[in-house]
């Protein structure tokens, strides 16, 4: 393989591979909180995209005003859904199975939602930094691929600047690893969920508002990239944070090659067959071993 | 003084406390015996808030904790100390000293009782950088037991310090435990090593099928034939 062969995959891997990592953060950090499965992960990316959609290119507001509205209120929904679903439900004392057909139960309702305000049609989402690409040699560069590494990669620091030296963060962390002594230390285990379950939502929004540009924004755009974000979550190990940016990550590579080296056609086919390879070598995920540290 | 009158509690649907009445005095050390099973982890879950008591009443400066949260309860004074240490595994033992004053706000204060903490496990401060997942489970004990010192606890209630542990160890955990009393703390236990906790409680109470059948001083009760044939489970 030659040195542009290589830069060519990556050029094209990473952006999505961001993508993907946002998307996985949020399936961990929610198992790693509250042990759960957030199934509605994928539409929070598509509530972002719409609702980006509509403040941006309905209302015309400036892109950065968007985001910055979208964001907090994809993540607000995030946290009615933890009230709504996961609390009431864990109060009746239902296993953990009932919470994740529960926001099963929510996916389907704003995908119904979003088909019943938004319509069936696909929407186009012009990329706010130009589609003018940026030529080097035989690589072409689109400003929206840099835009979206360049912002999700901030998110991620963000994400472990908060986990690591917040209060709040820290006692998330310290619910994530034990639940019991987390209560004993006064905190508020409760809270710690619906933190999570806020900032997972906030992440997807943040994923689908920059996604959007690259693709159309559907309905039902949710479930495909709901799939690929709990596929890389698993893939860098549920619950580890840093694993969900490897996973995702690795997931946007191994697309890359596949499409690239063999057929886009066959892109998802040979990425979820290197998966199951991959889960079957090593069951804990990728990252089990390099990094031991799970939030 | 921290008082249980008549406490009752289920674990799904089996009846496990079935009269605890206890009384803890403030600056002293009371001891709570029994055999495997006799409920005295439960009592400790019950005044703590993990498990919410079907009938009777926690009474803690004027107020009946069983209506209350765990936050809320730590927040009045009362902290515990798991069986089974319970440290955050991927956290610093730093971290984890950090995580006992969640609920503080006194810079100034938390780093005196830091600096206490390292005073009673000078190991505690040679490992302090380290993940306590990687201490040995003596260092682990030793760390929960500062981590809870680190709240401030007018109450500490100890589950089973003592189990698991080497001998040695054993002994220098009994130890430490009658230096915080000399802080003017308050400490509850819980043990199995009867002979032990006896000898350093001030009162105990010896519990029986979720009941409590026995109390008095530690030495009155070391010297009852009655408490032999309870705490070995005959």
């Amino acid at each position: 393989m030659k040195g542009w062969d290589i830069l060519y995959y990556l050029v094209n891997g990473l952006p999505i591979g961001a993508i993907y990592a946002l998307v996985a953060l949020g399936y961990s950090l929610i198992y790693a909180s509250a042990g759960v499965l957030n199934w509605s992960q994928g539409d929070m990316v598509m509530l972002g995209a719409f609702i980006g959609y509509n403040l941006h290119c309905l209302l015309g507001l400036n892109f950065i005003l968007a985001l910055l509205i979208t964001t907090p209120a994809v993540a607000c929904i995030g946290m009615l859904v933890e009230r709504i679903v996961l609390r009431s439900l864990r109060k009746r004392s239902s296993p953990p199975v009932n919470v994740v057909i529960g926001t099963l139960g929510v996916a389907i309702i704003c995908r119904n939602l979003a088909l019943a305000i938004w319509g069936p049609d696909a929407q186009l989402f012009r990329s706010p930094v130009g589609s003018v690409p940026v030529e080097i040699g035989t690589l072409r560069l689109f400003p929206q691929d840099i835009f979206i590494l360049i912002l999700g990669i901030a998110l991620m620091i963000l994400l472990q600047y908060f986990l690591k030296y917040t209060r709040e963060g820290k006692a998330l962390r310290a619910v994530a690893q034990d639940r019991m002594a987390a209560s004993l230390m006064g905190i508020d285990v409760g809270k710690s969920d619906t933190l999570a379950f806020a900032a997972s939502a906030a992440m997807g929004a943040v994923a689908g508002i920059l996604i959007a540009p690259l693709f159309f924004v559907t309905f039902n755009m949710g479930a495909g990239i709901g799939l690929k974000g709990f596929v890389a979550a698993v893939v860098g190990g549920l619950g580890n944070i840093p694993g969900a940016i490897g996973g995702g990550f690795f997931l946007g590579l191994i697309e890359s090659f596949a499409s690239g080296k063999i057929s886009s056609g066959y892109r998802d086919a040979i990425a979820f067959t290197v998966l199951i390879l991959i889960l079957w070598l090593k069951p804990a995920g990728l990252f089990s071993k390099i990094t031991k540290e799970t939030v | 003084m921290l008082e249980l009158v008549d406490v009752c509690a289920r674990y799904n649907g089996t009846e496990v406390l079935s009269g605890v009445s206890l009384s803890v005095e403030p600056g002293k050390i009371t001891a709570i015996i029994g055999a495997n099973g006799a409920g005295k982890t439960t009592t400790l879950r019950c005044i703590i808030g993990i498990l919410r008591p079907s009938k009777g009443k926690i009474l803690w400066r004027d107020r009946d904790l069983t209506a209350l949260d765990t936050k809320d309860i730590v927040k009045s004074g009362i902290t515990m100390v798991p069986e089974g240490r319970h440290v955050f595994p991927h956290m610093t033992v730093s971290e984890n000293l950090d995580m006992g004053a969640y609920l503080r706000r006194n810079i100034h204060e938390i780093k005196k009782d830091r600096s206490w903490v390292f005073e009673l496990f000078p190991v505690l401060k040679i490992r302090s950088g380290q993940t306590a997942g990687t201490l040995s489970g003596g260092e682990q004990q030793m760390l929960a037991v500062g981590r809870a010192l680190m709240s401030a606890p007018d109450i500490l209630l100890m589950d089973e310090p003592s189990m698991g542990l080497a001998p040695m160890l054993v002994d220098e955990v009994f130890h430490v435990i009658h230096q915080i009393k000399q802080t003017g703390k308050t400490v509850l236990l819980v043990e199995q090593n009867a002979v032990k906790a006896l000898s350093i409680a001030d009162k105990g109470y010896v519990l029986e099928l979720g009941l409590t059948i026995l109390s008095g001083t530690g030495t009155e009760l070391m010297n009852n034939p009655e408490v032999e044939r309870a705490y070995l489970g005959i």
